[in-house]
């Protein structure tokens, strides 16, 4: 003992502090000793030999028998069980070994539980807004319901059973490096935690509002000029339900101001946040039967547009087991494929944009206890939410809530928007149900009353299913739990003391817009009105008609289509507003008033054919003259300081045609008085004057996309990268979304399919396949999708790979 | 076994255990009369060990250390200058610490 001398105790103190220090996240810098570490570090995380091959067999204890994976060329994983519940086992596990990052962090910014990650407060806020808008609370509420349906828990449990077993078989070297950076480790997955993925999409998809903006906007006009300007119908849409068509004025879905609805409804007069949430983010899908197709056979084509993020919401798989075949993709936590197509029929989905989300302005005591509701005092229901704190104590939210639902915003959490302070949510997207179900029967139905039978389940978000079959049937229902609502119910926001605002009644199912083997020989939806204005049922949403017009136009034209002419109309960047917009500014143009160099230009734009390719030279002048058009003829509505956004470009449109002079085209700024053809022209001077110093000339120079990571690390993210398209054109790409999958299938005896989305099957920055899709997806490249027919088809492909590689 | 406790390849201990071996070698320094300057030997080792090691497998998989440069907002050859930097800290105190644990008060005046 007296060997052991005092001497050493301090160097052994200082490494013992420098292990320390090098062991935890100091100013935002992970644990240096472990991310450098050359044998377990951040460079082991490069080693991309696990993917390199190409059959695995994945052999468990709970696993009933083995589960072979063939992995193709680009990492798309064939999987091959003996029954369902191997095979979404297998799922998990297979899933869990390219995405298990995405997938776990997706729960945790869905649940709110981004503090637990993130130190330094940065995300309290977001955290405590996800608790009171209530996704975290859903999901429990939708597991309880599903815990019922034994088909749907089986394949939920084993799914979750799968990504366990993969989790077991990770250590420090191989995780995911995400987990290195932010020093954490994976935690058990759970069925609450699928059920959260699906819950999230449903508010990415529903979230977005204009409630407080269309309340103010129709107090500040009054009725008249709010139907005018915001009407629910204009005559420029293609719907997906195009049956009973009729003409506007016969429609008198006039909206009418809600009687309660006046200023000492706001609290605040301030100026309104651009929304959180986009409200493009939707889709393209339509249906071809047989009838205008070269072969004869139907073909179905689906593009969902979402936030671009590495890794992708996508990830492409097949699963086969006995009585079931299919491909497509599925999002990483979930069982199941969800768009994609069988041997026997295709489906894909848009989203249905409508408004599934309402405010409710409440009475509420001043003991901040009761709130008043049809002439009673109720008490507030509260609960208690812990947000977890990375290196603090929790915090503890209160969130209050009432029938209608919970308090999202008031004194402790003022938020986003001081109007909405106790207002309490009604959504769709808090009630429980299970939309697994559907994708689950959807992935083994063979026929129209089998999908039909699948799509039942579903509630929210609204989408709009597309379906082929391979007998020829084609069909489209915008399905879901759409209320029953009076005329302007939901614009705005409602009177929370009365149960005569608060909507308990769905439309029923048989009555929603649907359509089956419609003479034309085709269905479409792309976000778009999904009826004519005489559809028996009020209801508003944030439609968008462009892309739909367009795909109509061309799918009318067309007989004898092809693969190549889907895949051309998927990727076709010509706005149909512009058609219909273009010819007539320029008509309107006052050419005497413009110099000749002007005068040139103008006859150069009038041939262009409204298409924003990447090479486009015209595209961006446009977009000037008519962001110019818009903001000089809505000056009046810019005054207002709750001004969100203008009335909708084809309410502008019909304005210029109808109402030359009407005095929306009036300038407040000026003396003059002016009309239609003097802010046409005044803002083809501009935009020609702006266009000249911009000193670029290709649209690609100005339109970029981002696809950025999920965790925003700019280092695993690819950002200005200059692309075609437009958010008006079916090839609706901008910012930080697009197509995020594209995917056209011919049905037959053997589906002929093709498909893409830009990322790449691995969640790794470190792996090649991480990204390797982006460059052919900008291009507009599709890949052939290996649809096997049998396992041993499977296999003789793989062995062919094999040889290619050993010959090369 | 010494061997992959030093190359991390026995996981479950944790990331610094190659630390232990080295320390006993320091205490073994003594007996082997090797008369090496433990702390810059140790920190020569670990650093040439940690930097050689970390650029071959940037090198030999897909690179990563740029990635975390970027992340980190420096440069790959300041990443790789780092890791030097830990390793070679690491190593060094951990066989001084072995030596000293020995030799310590002996002689006071050793020079390290």
């Amino acid at each position: 003992m007296n060997k052991l001398k005092v001497g050493a105790l301090f160097p052994l103190m200082a490494l013992v502090v420098l292990i320390y220090a090098l062991s935890i996240t100091m100013f935002g810098i992970p644990p240096l000793g472990k991310l450098l570490n050359p044998f377990i570090g951040a460079v082991q995380n490069g080693n991309d030999k696990a993917l390199l091959t190409s059959f695995v067999v994945v052999d468990k204890q709970e696993l009933s028998a083995k589960v072979n994976v063939f992995y193709d060329e680009r990492k798309v994983p064939h999987i091959y069980a003996g029954n369902t519940s191997d095979l979404y086992f297998a799922q998990g596990y297979v899933t869990a070994g390219l995405r298990l990052w995405e997938m776990d962090f997706m729960t945790y910014a869905a649940a709110g539980r981004l503090s637990e990650i993130f130190a330094n407060g940065d995300f309290l806020d977001y955290d405590r807004n996800q608790r009171r808008i209530g996704v975290l609370e859903a999901a429990g509420r939708t597991l309880a319901l599903i815990e019922k349906d034994t088909q749907t828990i089986h394949a939920l449990t084993a799914y979750t059973r799968g990504v366990n077993a993969y989790i077991a078989t990770l250590d420090y070297k191989q995780m995911p490096l995400e987990y290195k950076l932010l020093d954490y480790k994976p935690e058990p997955w759970t069925n609450l935690k699928s059920v959260l993925i699906l819950k999230s999409m449903a508010n990415s998809m529903t979230g977005y509002g204009e409630d407080v903006f269309q309340s103010k906007m129709m107090l500040a006009l009054g009725e008249e000029r709010f139907n005018a300007l915001f009407p629910d119908f204009n005559e420029h849409i293609t719907p997906v339900m195009d049956t009973l068509k009729t003409d506007l004025k016969s429609i008198a879905f006039h909206v009418k101001k809600p009687a309660y609805l006046d200023y000492s409804f706001f609290t605040s007069n301030s100026i309104l946040q651009k929304d959180a949430y986009n409200p493009r983010l939707g889709s393209n899908s339509w249906a071809v039967s047989g009838k205008k197709t070269k072969s004869g056979l139907p073909m179905l084509a689906n593009d969902p547009h979402l936030n671009l993020s590495f890794p992708s919401i996508w990830f492409e798989l097949q699963l086969s087991a006995p009585g079931m075949n299919v491909y497509g993709v599925s999002i990483p936590g979930t069982p199941a494929i969800i768009i994609g197509f069988n041997e026997k029929i295709a489906w894909g989905i848009t989203n249905g944009a409508d408004d599934v989300k309402d405010w409710y302005k409440l009475k509420i005591s001043n003991d901040y206890k009761q709130y008043a509701f049809d002439g009673k005092w109720l008490n507030l229901k509260y609960r208690i939410e812990e947000i977890k704190r990375k290196g603090q104590s929790s915090f503890y939210d209160t969130i209050y809530s009432t029938i209608h639902g919970p308090i999202v915003m008031n004194k402790s959490y003022p938020g986003q928007l001081p109007d909405l302070a106790d207002n309490s949510l009604k959504w769709e997207m808090h009630n429980p149900s299970n939309e697994f179900l559907t994708f689950i029967k959807l992935n083994s139905a063979g026929n129209y009353k089998e999908y039909k039978e699948a799509i039942q389940h579903y509630a929210c978000p609204l989408q709009n299913f597309t379906f082929a079959c391979k007998d020829n049937t084609i069909a489209i229902n915008h399905q879901g739990n759409m209320a029953v609502k009076w005329p302007g119910e939901g614009k705005f926001i409602l009177d929370g003391t009365t149960s005569a605002d608060l909507y308990t009644k769905y439309i029923p199912q048989d009555s929603l817009p649907q359509l089956l083997n419609p003479a034309c020989g085709f269905v479409l939806s792309a976000n778009q009105h999904p009826t004519y204005g005489n559809y028996p049922y009020y209801y508003d949403g944030h439609y968008a008609e462009a892309r739909a017009n367009r795909i109509g136009q061309l799918l009318s034209a067309k007989d004898s289509l092809d693969i190549p002419a889907m895949e051309a109309i998927q990727c076709d960047n010509t706005s149909s507003f512009v058609t219909e917009a273009l010819p007539l500014l320029i008509s309107k143009v006052y050419t005497a008033g413009i110099s000749a160099e002007q005068q040139h230009t103008l006859s150069l734009l009038s041939a262009w054919k409204g298409n924003y390719d990447a090479d486009d030279e015209h595209a961006q002048l446009y977009e000037l003259w008519w962001k110019n058009i818009t903001d000089y003829t809505w000056d009046e509505l810019r005054r207002y300081k709750f001004f969100v956004r203008p009335p909708d470009d084809y309410v502008l449109l019909d304005l210029i045609l109808k109402e030359p002079d009407s005095h929306y085209f009036d300038k407040l700024a000026t003396e003059k008085k002016e009309n239609a053809t003097d802010i046409i022209t005044s803002a083809f001077i501009a935009a020609c004057n702006e266009y000249k110093k911009q000193n670029k000339v290709k649209w690609a120079d100005y339109h970029k996309v981002n696809i950025v990571h999920l965790a925003k690390l700019p280092a695993f993210s690819k950002t200005g990268i200059a692309t075609a398209g437009h958010p008006d054109a079916i090839n609706a790409v901008s910012e930080n979304w697009g197509p995020s999958w594209r995917m056209i299938v011919q049905l037959g005896d053997r589906p002929q399919a093709y498909g893409i989305y830009p990322g790449g099957q691995s969640g790794n920055p470190g792996s090649v396949y991480y990204d390797n899709f982006v460059d052919d997806w900008n291009k507009g490249h599709y890949y052939p999708l290996h649809f096997f027919m049998s396992e041993q088809e499977a296999k003789a492909y793989i062995n062919t790979l094999a040889h290619e590689k050993e010959h090369h | 076994m010494t061997i992959n406790i030093l190359t991390g390849m026995v996981t479950v201990l944790p990331w610094w255990s190659f630390v232990i071996p080295v320390l006993l070698s320091g205490m073994a320094l003594p007996f082997l009369r090797w008369n090496v300057s433990s702390f810059p030997a140790g920190f020569l080792s670990g650093f040439i060990v940690w930097v050689v090691a970390n650029a071959s497998f940037d090198l030999a998989y897909n690179g990563m250390l740029a990635k975390i440069g970027l992340l980190l907002s420096v440069q790959k050859i300041v990443v790789l200058l780092a890791a030097g930097l830990i390793g070679g800290l690491l190593n060094g105190l951990a066989l001084y610490t072995g030596k000293s644990i020995l030799t310590a008060t002996t002689t006071n005046s050793e020079i390290i």
